[in-house]
């Protein structure tokens, strides 16, 4: 018997049915997205607007403010239920019209576009969702976050409860190794052997962590996971205690994130109170409890041992393995720490037993993955494929290409520990060791589409930036070999660059990588790396004919336009702020080199290419 | 605390959120995440830096900005972002973010 206000098994079976008779009705219901790129488009004025028509007009429209809905370039987006009508940069003035549309014909000015021009209003239709396998992401955009019920009413908790009641630790692992699900932080290690090994390190004080600094630069998964869905992350927190034996978790979230942090706060408290968290968990004998730790902006702590050593308070600084975390981990207690995406999967694995996701993917690869879609690319946004979907369909099909008449160039995966892709390997299939043979990683998810304006050694020059900047100064390698670098690759940007720069890259990048201690330092040569493995010739042009092909690195640029091409059009000198393109109606332009500020701004105005 | 001193300047100094520098009026944080950056932030950086005479990482002389360049900042879809105080600007480019600083006094 559970305590008053608390549920147990058949309290939670209970409430499900309740809360799905509540949500199954077919009166019309506006879905509108309330993430992070959705607010900062207006979402909540949007739907606070769309509220107060649905009074008006009679109150049977409900309007749900959900999660991150994925789509996140033509946000604030609203979804139309039932139909699945999807409505794309929606204003409060187009509330009226919203809600008088539910359950009627779309208003036909609001919905999605194909780059023909051709309106597309179901979700089906649009490639961007159709090609999706919306697995880990399953309830975005369809629950509101903040409502455990929702959560609830899509078998929220059931893996849980099946885990607790029907299940022993080790079958729970076992079904977890079946599963075959890796890590999705980056490093890909089998989720169920790393839970093997904490469950059998001795000790009666065991943690479970969960790792939401996502610092990789343009990855955005983890974020809005946490956003959409917090208490997915939860459930697979609380089973890989009941696996390991542990009764206390911490999630260590970046502070830059703060509307996750607010949703899991709630999202926490509401689990508490129904006792899904804290003392004997849904009437059984089993306790466990969270507490969220804030980051304070180092990226190195998302390296496990650093995430620790910030949770205990002190500099976030990686230390050697072994021991590994399962050993020794927080406090030096046998620990299990797993990503964002990695815990929200677990729920629905436990539920519908570890072969049904073994199904989907491919031999070393098993399930879906998330990726943040971003960079130079029409459909920017969060989408969810199957393990071995070619890269092309992700960038061409679902991300519906690169934008204007600019070309794919590369695409970089994995971040700062990653590598660029060309666009003549787009087929490779999305699987860790088939990504890792094009020397880049899977890393964490960002995939980030570059145009042919991209310049490679800039984007190296960029990374290492990054790099020696995050590192945390333990090892010399990473520490100055990091910044020597992004001195040489600084120099070739600037036109200074030497012959024997690129053999100096190389011979630094080995050391480092073999004589860091973490994983920060064995893959921050990445990004270089693979930029000479398949731009070579740009970084030659940098240094020999002190050229910039991309035309991006501003000190070997001419500022001189090319007269054969100018068409006259003028734009820029439109664009120019500081007056310095000289022209007239019918004239060609010329640039006048003493007031020129080197802004670039005539570069991305000019339609022709045509300054050098 | 019962910590030395040399102790709480090692964490301080070594998380990036910290600060020793007292802030300006107002904090323009500009995402520099590669997102941001393929979209041309180092052109808005520039012309905002020029415009209103502060350096990344510091302040105005008059207090009026702080500029601070960030890590992403997870809303790589509105690239490129700027933050000025709680408000979040996409797809800025150096004109608009200008425009949009000059509503701040």
């Amino acid at each position: 018997m559970s305590a008053p206000g608390k549920l147990d098994r058949a309290g939670l079976l209970a409430l499900r049915e309740q809360e799905k008779a509540l949500q199954g009705t077919a009166a019309p219901r506006i879905f509108c997205c309330s993430g992070t790129g959705c607010h900062a488009t207006g979402s909540i004025p949007l739907i606070a607007a769309l509220r107060e028509e649905a009074a008006r007009q009679g109150g049977c429209v409900q309007v749900i403010e959900t999660g991150c809905n994925g789509f996140c370039a033509l946000g604030p987006v609203v979804i139309m239920q039932p139909g699945g009508i999807l409505y794309c940069k929606v204003r409060p003035e187009d509330a009226t019209e919203v809600v008088a549309s539910a359950g009627g014909a779309p208003v036909e000015r609001l919905l999605y576009r194909d780059p023909a021009g051709k309106a597309l209003a179901s979700m089906d239709e649009i490639p961007f969702f159709a090609l999706q396998r919306p697995w880990t992401l399953r309830n975005k955009g369809r629950i509101d976050p903040e409502k455990i019920g929702h959560a609830v009413a899509h078998d929220g908790y059931q893996g849980l409860a099946k885990a607790l009641f029907d299940m022993a630790p080790e079958g729970i692992i076992e079904e977890m190794r079946l599963s075959g699900l890796r890590g999705r932080g980056g490093a890909g290690f089998p989720t169920g052997l790393k839970w093997k090994f904490a469950a059998a390190s001795p000790g009666d004080v065991k943690y479970v962590l969960c790792n939401a600094d996502e610092g990789d630069p343009g990855a955005f998964m983890d974020r809005s996971i946490l956003e959409s869905d917090p208490h997915a992350v939860l459930e697979g927190m609380i089973i890989a205690a009941v696996a390991i034996g542990a009764h206390q978790g911490y999630i260590y979230c970046r502070s830059e994130y703060p509307l996750a942090i607010q949703r899991l706060t709630l999202a926490i408290g509401q689990a508490r109170e129904l006792g899904l968290l804290g003392e004997s968990i849904l009437g059984s004998d089993f306790s466990f409890d969270l507490e969220i730790y804030q980051g304070a902006g180092a990226f190195v702590c998302g390296e496990e041992t650093a995430l620790m050593r910030s949770i205990e308070g002190r500099r976030g600084m990686p230390r050697p393995r072994p021991p590994f975390p399962a050993q020794q981990g927080l406090w030096g207690r046998p620990t299990v720490l797993n990503n964002v995406e990695t815990l929200a999967n677990i729920g629905r694995i436990i539920r519908l037993g570890g072969a049904h996701y073994a199904g989907i993917g491919t031999e070393g690869s098993k399930g879906t993955k998330v990726f943040a879609l971003s960079g130079d690319v029409n459909n920017i946004g969060l989408v969810e494929v199957d393990m071995g979907t070619p890269l092309s369909t992700l960038v061409n099909d679902i991300g519906g290409g690169v934008p204007g008449k600019r070309t794919c160039k590369a695409v970089q995966l994995g971040g700062p520990s990653g590598g660029s892709i060309p666009a003549h390997l787009l087929d490779t299939p999305v699987d860790y060791e088939a990504i890792a043979q094009v020397g880049a990683i899977m890393g964490s998810g960002g995939v980030i589409v570059m145009n042919d304006r991209t310049c490679m050694v800039d984007m190296a020059r960029f990374f290492m930036d990054f790099i020696q900047d995050e590192s945390c100064g333990k090892c010399t390698p990473c520490r100055e070999g990091t910044r020597r670098q992004l001195e040489i690759l600084t120099r070739i940007c600037e036109g200074k660059g030497e012959p024997g720069d690129l053999r100096t890259l190389e011979d630094l990048a080995a050391v480092i990588t073999d004589a860091s201690l973490c994983g920060l330092g064995q893959t921050a040569s990445n990004p270089i790396l693979s930029a000479l493995r398949h731009f070579r010739d740009e970084f030659e042009a940098h240094i020999v004919e002190k050229r910039c092909p991309a035309k991006r690195c501003v000190a070997l640029l001419k500022f001189e336009v090319d007269e054969s091409r100018c068409r006259k059009c003028g734009l820029c000198h439109k664009a120019c702020p500081a007056g310095a393109v000289i022209w007239a109606r019918k004239q060609t332009a010329r640039i006048d080199r003493e007031k020129c500020v080197r802004c670039l701004a005539c570069f991305q105005a000019c339609p022709f290419d045509c300054i050098d | 605390m019962n910590q030395p001193l040399s102790t709480v300047y090692g964490v301080i100094s070594f998380y990036s959120l910290f600060s020793l520098k007292p802030k300006g009026r107002h904090n323009i944080r500009v995402c520099t995440g590669t997102a941001c950056y393929v979209r041309g932030v180092r052109e808005v950086l520039d012309r905002v830096e020029r415009r209103f005479g502060v350096k990344a990482g510091g302040t105005c002389e008059d207090g009026r900005f702080s500029l601070e360049p960030v890590r992403c900042l997870g809303a790589c879809g509105l690239a490129p972002v700027m933050v000025v105080d709680r408000d979040t600007h996409g797809g800025v480019t150096p004109d608009s973010a200008c425009e949009i600083l000059e509503g701040y006094e």
